[in-house]
């Protein structure tokens, strides 16, 4: 993990496409990972939305996002396909690496696995000759692929080269339970590591939920560090994104986030620069790194 | 041929070529350029700036007039496989990931099924070639013409060459395995003189793709995914080689290149056009 290869998430941020590009590209990130909706619902349109984005000369990680994709029949199964096609698409046009693709949490899909697999491998196939690479995402609920696991064993089932994995912190220490379900895990076929840190919201109406935030700024800096310990131990080559918007930011000006990001990012890199640390450092010694807020 | 039972290891029922397609600005010097290679213009499109070249079983489609802009050089632009019935081929294709390419209306008027290939080509599915011709509805013979020219010395399609970016091998072995049932070679089995990439036989054992990476170091190099190649077959390349430079083909012949019993290999012709020799029989009953 070096500078160059983190991108920022800007997909949650408040205001038009360019305030948020100019924002991360001011503050230094060289990458981003944009939404579809960003280029569809530009102003100027989809086309002006593109050449800005590519004239602007930052690299687009990832485009998020196909949702409910696998798993269907008939008429909804050519309704995904015509879905997945034109986002493919949008990808090729603005340079995007990579498809954000979520697991289907559809009622309908997860009751054939065999489907589930012959469409994300043809998804896969539809992907080749635009030259992007599907980065395919637990969704908890799902009934494809729930957590991590269930979608690496997706991912392994579809068997294709341009065909991996998306993991997500923020579901990594919540649904999935933490670092050891790494431990279950290949981790061979990793596109894509969504970093973002949590801190937890108790509310009696609506129960436990998290708060998403840059890394260091939660409950999880030390796993997240560990996490990316782990991922140079086996050579992990992929990307990474900081993707850390919440309701809060959203009515925030960009630049506000953008800033939060990029002193996360500098935090992490600090950490870094000691390749071999060791497994789960004292919390008191990964705090005297953290930049002040 | 709605009963077309698939072969297993065949499904598309491939066998063979049937043409391959340059797009290019400047037909008439690359039309001289497949001349000094023994191909012969045999017909012309009735309608539009389309030639057909002929030799021996090889067909070759020389398009100045495609379907979009006006192209800036000259690129292959399309390969088409004999298969059993087109439209199972297509219809397998599509279900398995591919997508469709526009119906051919600018080099042909018959609704060849075709599908997206690498860069701008396309993949096409013929399946007239036997007692009827794709060729008898679109094109007109040249008058005084011999229909069938013979190849030099066995000449016929034996692959093409297709650059892909760094480390995206695997993902167009995944494409041509899933899509059309290539098989990948073992790796260190090539042919020819330029004994790299990844190397792919078609199910019909007839037709190779070598998928050819950018060489370590050459990060810098503009390498655009696309088929930069047509490899011939020949049963004596020595004997073809001496042929073909008398009639006024240039071989490379240095460095590390130098024509010989495995291959040999052309200058580059009109900026961006070269061709192999590859030592290989021709196969019986091929399509070339």
């Amino acid at each position: 993990m070096d500078f160059d290869s983190v991108a920022l998430d800007i997909c949650g941020m408040a205001g038009p496409l360019e305030v948020r590009l100019n924002a991360a590209m001011g503050r230094g990130f060289r990458q981003v990972v944009l939404s579809a909706a960003d280029l569809a619902s530009h102003p100027q349109g989809v086309d002006m939305a593109i050449r800005m984005v590519r004239e602007s000369g930052v690299g687009v990680l990832a485009l998020r996002q196909l949702d409910d994709f696998e798993g269907h029949a008939g008429a909804l199964h050519e309704y995904k396909l015509h879905v997945a096609k034109a986002l493919l698409g949008l990808c090729h046009a603005v340079g995007a690496q990579l498809l954000v693709v979520k697991a289907s949490s559809a009622p309908d899909a997860g009751l054939e696995r065999e489907r589930i697999v012959r469409d994300l491998a043809k998804l896969s196939a539809l992907a080749v000759p635009k030259g992007i690479r599907i980065a395919y995402r637990a969704t908890p609920g799902s009934a494809v692929a729930a957590d991590l696991v269930g979608a690496e064993g997706i991912v392994n089932a579809v068997e294709r080269s341009n065909f991996g994995l998306a993991l997500d912190t923020g579901d990594l220490f919540t649904s999935d339970g933490g670092l050891d379900a790494l431990d279950r895990c290949y981790l061979d076929q990793f596109f894509l590591v969504e970093l973002c840190d949590l801190i937890r919201l108790d509310n009696a109406a609506v129960g436990e939920r998290h708060l998403r935030v840059p890394p260091g700024d939660g409950a999880f800096g030390d796993d997240i560090v560990e996490l990316i310990r782990r991922l140079r131990v086996i050579a992990y080559g992929g990307g990474f994104c900081i993707s850390a918007t919440n309701e809060d930011y959203a009515q925030l000006p960009a630049d506000v986030v953008v800033e939060r990001a990029m002193a996360s990012l500098q935090w992490l890199l600090a950490l870094l620069r000691h390749v071999d640390m060791p497994r789960r450092r004292p919390a008191a010694a990964i705090a005297q790194g953290r930049p002040r807020t | 041929m709605n009963d077309y039972i698939p072969e297993p290891r065949n499904v598309l029922g491939i066998d063979g070529i049937e043409f391959i397609e340059f797009v290019t600005p400047q037909p008439q010097a690359l039309g001289g350029v497949l001349q000094l290679l023994g191909f012969a213009p045999v017909a012309r499109h009735r309608s539009r700036e389309v030639a057909l070249y002929r030799q021996g079983p090889m067909n070759l489609i020389v398009n100045a007039e495609p379907s979009g802009s006006a192209p800036a050089s000259t690129f292959l632009s399309a390969v088409a496989f004999r298969v059993r019935d087109a439209a199972f081929a297509m219809r397998h294709a599509l279900d398995a990931g591919a997508w469709e390419v526009p119906r051919r209306a600018a080099a042909m008027e018959l609704n060849i099924p075709g599908i997206l290939g690498s860069g701008e080509s396309s993949i096409y599915f013929v399946d007239r070639f036997k007692d009827f011709s794709i060729y008898d509805v679109d094109f007109v013979p040249l008058p005084g013409v011999d229909p069938g020219p013979p190849s030099i010395g066995g000449l016929h399609y034996f692959g093409v060459v297709q650059a892909v970016r760094a480390f995206r091998s695997a993902e167009w072995v995944d494409f041509y395995s899933q899509i059309l049932g290539f098989r990948p070679l073992p790796e260190g089995q090539y042919f020819g003189i330029l004994p790299k990439g990844t190397l792919l036989e078609s199910p019909c054992g007839g037709f190779y793709i070598q998928l050819v990476e950018p060489p370590e170091g050459a990060e810098e190099v503009h390498w655009e995914e696309g088929l930069v190649r047509i490899g011939f077959g020949a049963p004596d390349v020595p004997a073809v080689t001496r042929e073909l430079q008398r009639r006024g083909v240039v071989f490379i012949d240095e460095g590390t290149l130098h024509p010989g019993e495995k291959g040999a290999l052309t200058q580059v012709y009109l900026g961006s056009v070269t061709f192999e020799l590859v030592a290989s029989k021709p196969r019986a009953a091929a399509g070339g």
